[in-house]
C-alpha cells in the first residue's frame, strides 16, 4: 500500500488525541485532590462544630444528652407525610422502616408464659405539626374489645400512656369497644376517682388478620418532657386479666417514662449560626439517634457560563459525546430522612467511641455520593454524641464533569482545528511535491527535450531548495547539451576550412600532376585523399544540417500537401530504389491526409527513420509504414524487426550526438539522424516517440504525430 | 586581356591554393588577407572581379564591409563570396549586398570556381555590348535575359545570385516539369544537399514575393522537385 504524505500527517495529527487523555488526567488529579480538600473541609467542619458545642453541659442537659436508655427512650421522628388516623400505614412511610420491635426484651409483666403471637408491636412515634402521632402495630390472636357494659377500662386491650414533665406525671389509658375511633382517658391520681375522657388524645383502632393497629396523636402542648407508652393485653373474655404488658418504658417498678427525644432547636440554632452551604450537620447522640441537623445535602446547580450562544451549541452539539466520559449525578434527590432518626453510618460507632473518620455513602441507587466527616462530641471527656458533616460529591463532580466537558470541547475544536491545519499544511507539502514532481516529470519531454518547467520558488524551505536544485540541474543539462551541440557546430565550422585547405592542395596537386605525366601510384594516393576529404565533408554536413536546423527551420515554408500521397512518392522515387535490398511496405490510404508542413523537411525527418529503420532491420524483414488518420492528429509508424531499445535510451536517442548504434554500415553516424527528426517535428508543432513492439515480434517502432488539418480549414 | 582577381582570404594557405589554381585558369591574381589591406589596394586601382572571404580575422562581416566599399567604388564589380558558414548564404542573398555569386568553402569550390568566375565575366561582356540578340526566356509574367543575368517579374527587376539565376533558369526553361534536387543542382553547378536547394528555392521565392507577394508560380514536388507553374 502506498502510505503518502498526506496519510501519515493525518496520523500524525492522531496525536492530537492526547489533549483528551491528558484532560482526563488532569481531570482525575483534580478530582481527587478535590476530594480530599473536601474530606479536610468536612473534616475541620465537624470539628468546629464539635468545638462550638464542646462543653455546653446546660445545653446537653437541658437537651437530654445525659442518661440515655435506649431502651426508655422515645425518640420522635419528624413524619414526612401528614398522618391520617384510618388504620391504614402506608402514610407513615419511609419512617415507617425505623419502626420498633417491642416484644419478650419489653415485656414489663406476664401472665404464665409470654408467647409471641399473644402480643407484640412494632412502634412508631413521630411529629408533625402540632402534633405527636404514635403507631401500634400489634400482633395479638386474641384482640378484646372494651365490653359495652363494663366502665372498666382496663379490662380489655388498651394502651397505657404516661406523660411527664418536670411537676407531674399523667397517665392515660385508650381502649375501644369496636374498631373505629378511640379517644384516651385521664386516669385519676387516686383510684376512687373516675377516669376523664381526654378528648384530645385521638386515635383510631383498626382490626387486622394480625391483631389491630392503633394509631394515636396527642397535641405537643399535651407532652412533657418525658413519655411511655405501654401495651397491654388481655385475652380472655371472661376473666379479662391482663395477660402482659409491654411498654417502652417499664413503669411498674416505679422508674420514670424515657425521656421524650427529638430534635433539639438550640443546638439547631447554634448548628444554623455556623452556616455551611450545601452541608448537612447532624448531631447524634449515644445512641446513634439524631438529635439536632441543620442544612442539606441539595446542591444548587453550579452556573456554566453558557451565556453565550456559541458554546451553548457546542455544548448541545457534544452532549453525546460527553455521556461516555462523564460521571452522572443527581441534582435532585430527596434528603434522606430529614427527620430525626438513627444514624447507622459507616464510622459513627467509632466516631462515638472517639475516633474521627470520613466516610462516604451512596444514596439514591448510586446517583449521588455523600460524603460524611464524623467527629466526637465531647463533654468533660467523654463522648457523648458525635457530629456528623455530610456533603454531596455533587460540587465536585459538577466542576469535575465541566472540566471533562471543557476538556473535550477543546480536544474537539483543537482536533478539528489542528487537524485541519495539520491536513492542510499535509495537502499542501504534498500537493507542492508532486507539482515538484510534475514539473520535473515534464521537464523532459517524451521525446528528451529539455524544457525547463520547474519554477523557481523564493520559499526557503527544503521543498523550495529541492526544486531550486532540480531546477539548476536541469539548467546545467541544458547547458550541457547546448554546449555539445555549440562545440558540434563550431567544431564543424573550424574543421572546414582546413578541409577546404586540403581539398584545394590536393586538388592543385592533382593538377600539378597532370602536368607531370605522373605514374599510377602518385594518383591513386591524391584520390584516397580526395575520397576521404570528401568523407570528412559529408560528416561536416550532416553536423552542420543538424545544428543549423533551427535556424534554417524558422526560414523555410509551409504548404498544404496531402501526406499519403507524398509518402507513396517518395517511396516510389526515394527510397525504395535507395534501399533496394529491403522491403518497404506502405499502404496509402485512400482519402487525402492533409497536413501543413515543409515537404522537404518532412520528407527529410521520414528519410532518417526510414534509413535508421533500414540500418536496423533484421535481414529478410520488411520495413513497415503506417499512416493513420486520427480525429485531430495524423500518426505515422515505421516499424522494424531488430534490436530492441532499452527504456531509458527511448528518449536518449533524440538528443543529439547520442548513438545507439552497434550497426556498422557504409554512412556516418554521428547520432544527429534521430535528433533532426525530433527537430522537424518539433517544428511542425508534431512528436515523435519511440517504442518496442509489443506484438509477439521483436523490434521498435518510431511513431510521428502531426497536428491533423481540417477541411473547413482549407481556404 | 588578362582579368585581375583581388583574393581576399585570411587563411593563408587557402589564399594560396586558390591563388595557384587561378593563375592556371590563367587570371592574374592579387591576395590580400585582411581588410584593411584589401581596401587600401581598391583605393589604389580596382579589379575586374573579387573574390572576398566573409570572415576576416576577427572580424565576422569584414567581407560584407569590403563588398559595399567595393559597390560605393564601381556598380558593376562582379563579386563572389566565400564562406564557410551556410548561413552566411542568406545574409549575402538577403542584404542586396550587390554580391553576384557566392561559394561555400569546401571540398568542391575550386571545381566550380573558374567555371563561375567565366561566367560571371561573361556576363560583364554582355551587359557592356548592349546587343539585343541575348537569349531572352519570355513566359508570361516572367522574362530572362539569359546573358545579362537578368530577371523581371510583371516588369519588376528580380535581383538574384548567379546559383539563384541558374536554378530559376532550369525551372522556367521548361515550365510544368518536374525538376528534381540533382538537376538543380547540376544547373547550377554546385554539390549541395537536398536542404541546401531548398534554401535556394527558398531565397528566391523570397525575392519574387518581396516585388508580388501573391507569387506562388514555383511549386514544391512533395519535396521531390520543383517545377515552374505560373
Amino acid at each position: 500500500m502506498r502510505f503518502s504524505l498526506r496519510l501519515k500527517l493525518a496520523l500524525l495529527s492522531l496525536l492530537l488525541l492526547l489533549f483528551p487523555l491528558l484532560g482526563m488526567r488532569l481531570n482525575n488529579t483534580l478530582k481527587n485532590s478535590l476530594i480530599t480538600s473536601q474530606q479536610e473541609t468536612l473534616s475541620l467542619t465537624a470539628q468546629a462544630v464539635s468545638a462550638a458545642l464542646t462543653d455546653r453541659n446546660d445545653l446537653f442537659d437541658r437537651e437530654q444528652f445525659h442518661g440515655l436508655n435506649q431502651d426508655r427512650d422515645l425518640y420522635l421522628f419528624q413524619l414526612s407525610n401528614t398522618i391520617r388516623l384510618d388504620g391504614n400505614l402506608d402514610d407513615w412511610r419511609p419512617e415507617l422502616a425505623e419502626a420498633e420491635e417491642f416484644a419478650k426484651e419489653h415485656l414489663i409483666s406476664s401472665e404464665g408464659n409470654y408467647a409471641l403471637k399473644s402480643l407484640n408491636f412494632r412502634h412508631l412515634a413521630g411529629k408533625q405539626d402540632k402534633y405527636l402521632y404514635a403507631l401500634f402495630d400489634v400482633q395479638d390472636d386474641h384482640v378484646i374489645y372494651r365490653s359495652k357494659n363494663s366502665l372498666r377500662l382496663d379490662r380489655s386491650d388498651h394502651l397505657q400512656i404516661v406523660i411527664e414533665d418536670n411537676q407531674s406525671r399523667k397517665k392515660y389509658l385508650m381502649t375501644a369497644h369496636e374498631q373505629g375511633w378511640v379517644n384516651a382517658f385521664l386516669m385519676p391520681d387516686v383510684p376512687i376517682k373516675f377516669p376523664v375522657s381526654e378528648q384530645r388524645i385521638q386515635g383510631v383502632w383498626h382490626q387486622t388478620d394480625r391483631g389491630y393497629i392503633l394509631e394515636i396523636r396527642i397535641p405537643l402542648e399535651l407532652l412533657g418532657n418525658k413519655l411511655a407508652f405501654t401495651m397491654a393485653d388481655v385475652d380472655d373474655v371472661e376473666s379479662r386479666d391482663i395477660k402482659a404488658l409491654i411498654g417502652t418504658s417499664n413503669l411498674q417498678d416505679d422508674k420514670a417514662p424515657g425521656l421524650l427525644l427529638t430534635t433539639s432547636t438550640p443546638i439547631e440554632e447554634i448548628l444554623k449560626s455556623l452556616d455551611r452551604p450545601y452541608a448537612r450537620i447532624r448531631i447524634v447522640d449515644r445512641n446513634q439517634r439524631v438529635r439536632a441537623q441543620v442544612g442539606s445535602l441539595r446542591t444548587s446547580e453550579i452556573p456554566t457560563d453558557h451565556n453565550n450562544k456559541l458554546s451553548l451549541r457546542i455544548n448541545e452539539l457534544m452532549r453525546p459525546l460527553y455521556r461516555f466520559f462523564i460521571n452522572p449525578f443527581l441534582t435532585e434527590f430527596k434528603d434522606q430522612a430529614s427527620q430525626p432518626t438513627e444514624l447507622d453510618l459507616h464510622g459513627i460507632r467509632e466516631g462515638l467511641a472517639g475516633k474521627h473518620s470520613v466516610t462516604s455513602y451512596l444514596m439514591e441507587d448510586g446517583q449521588v455520593e455523600v460524603m460524611a466527616a464524623i467527629t466526637p462530641l465531647y463533654e468533660q471527656d467523654q463522648v457523648i454524641g458525635a457530629v456528623v458533616v455530610e456533603q454531596t460529591t455533587n460540587s465536585i463532580l459538577s466542576l469535575s464533569n465541566r472540566l471533562i466537558e471543557e476538556t473535550i470541547s477543546l480536544s474537539v475544536v483543537a482536533f478539528l482545528f489542528g487537524g485541519c491545519i495539520l491536513l492542510f499544511f499535509a495537502f499542501r507539502i504534498s500537493a507542492r511535491i508532486r507539482r515538484l514532481r510534475n514539473q520535473a516529470a515534464s521537464a523532459i519531454t517524451p521525446d528528451g527535450r529539455i524544457l525547463n518547467t520547474i519554477n523557481k520558488n523564493s520559499a526557503s524551505d527544503e521543498i523550495a531548495d529541492l526544486g531550486r536544485t532540480l531546477d539548476s540541474m536541469l539548467s546545467q543539462l541544458q547547458q550541457q547539451i547546448e554546449h555539445r551541440e555549440q562545440m558540434a557546430d563550431n567544431l564543424e565550422h573550424e574543421m572546414r576550412t582546413p578541409l577546404a585547405g586540403i581539398a584545394a592542395s590536393v586538388k592543385n596537386l592533382r593538377q600539378e600532376q597532370l602536368d607531370t605525366n605522373p605514374s599510377d601510384r602518385i594518383m591513386e594516393y591524391i584520390q584516397w585523399v580526395e575520397r576521404d576529404v570528401q568523407r570528412m565533408e559529408e560528416l561536416l554536413t550532416s553536423i552542420r544540417e543538424a545544428t543549423t536546423l533551427k535556424n534554417a527551420l524558422l526560414l523555410d515554408s509551409m504548404e498544404l500537401f496531402d501526406l499519403g500521397r507524398a509518402v507513396s512518392v517518395w517511396l516510389e522515387h526515394g527510397w525504395r530504389p535507395a534501399f533496394n535490398k529491403v522491403d518497404i511496405l506502405y499502404q496509402a490510404p485512400e482519402h487525402e491526409v492533409l497536413v501543413n508542413g515543409d515537404p522537404v523537411r518532412l520528407r527529410q525527418a521520414l528519410e532518417k527513420l526510414v534509413e535508421n529503420a533500414v540500418s536496423f532491420h533484421t535481414p529478410g524483414t520488411a520495413i513497415e509504414l503506417q499512416l493513420e488518420q486520427h480525429e485531430n492528429d495524423i500518426s505515422l509508424l515505421v516499424i522494424n524487426q531488430g534490436p530492441i531499445i532499452e527504456p531509458d535510451m527511448q528518449q536518449q536517442i533524440f538528443h543529439s550526438m547520442i548513438s545507439n548504434r552497434a550497426v556498422k554500415d557504409k554512412l556516418p553516424h554521428l547520432g544527429l539522424g534521430l535528433y533532426i527528426v525530433r527537430t522537424v517535428l518539433d517544428h511542425h508543432d508534431g512528436r515523435v516517440s519511440v517504442q518496442n513492439l509489443s506484438d509477439g515480434r521483436t523490434g521498435v517502432f518510431f511513431t510521428i504525430t502531426l497536428p491533423g488539418v481540417l477541411k473547413n480549414e482549407i481556404s | 586581356m588578362t582579368y585581375r582577381i583581388a583574393l581576399v582570404e585570411d587563411d593563408s594557405r587557402l589564399q594560396a591554393n586558390y591563388a595557384q589554381a587561378l593563375q592556371r585558369e590563367g587570371y592574374d591574381v592579387a591576395t590580400y588577407s585582411s581588410k584593411p589591406e584589401a581596401m587600401s589596394a581598391f583605393a589604389r586601382s580596382l579589379p575586374d572581379l573579387a573574390i572576398l572571404d566573409v570572415m576576416l580575422g576577427e572580424e565576422m562581416a569584414g567581407g560584407f564591409d569590403l563588398c559595399q566599399h567595393l559597390r560605393s567604388l564601381s556598380p558593376v564589380i562582379p563579386i563572389i563570396f566565400l564562406t564557410a558558414r551556410n548561413s552566411d548564404l542568406d545574409r549575402v542573398s538577403g542584404l542586396r549586398l550587390g554580391a553576384w555569386d557566392y561559394l561555400t568553402k569546401d571540398t568542391t569550390t575550386l571545381d566550380f570556381l573558374p567555371a563561375r568566375i567565366s561566367a560571371l565575366f561573361r556576363t560583364v561582356e554582355a551587359l557592356r555590348s548592349n546587343t539585343t540578340e541575348n537569349k531572352i526566356i519570355q513566359h508570361k509574367d516572367l522574362q530572362i535575359d539569359e546573358d545579362r543575368k537578368e530577371v523581371y517579374w510583371k516588369s519588376h527587376p528580380i535581383s538574384l545570385t548567379l546559383t539563384e539565376f541558374w536554378i530559376l533558369v532550369c525551372l522556367a526553361r521548361r515550365p510544368g516539369h518536374v525538376k528534381n534536387h540533382e538537376q538543380l543542382m547540376e544547373a547550377a553547378s554546385v554539390i549541395v544537399t537536398n536542404n541546401a536547394i531548398a534554401a535556394h528555392i527558398r531565397r528566391i521565392r523570397d525575392k519574387f514575393q518581396d516585388v508580388d507577394s501573391d507569387f506562388k508560380a514555383i511549386r514544391s514536388e512533395y519535396g521531390m522537385g520543383y517545377r515552374w507553374q505560373p
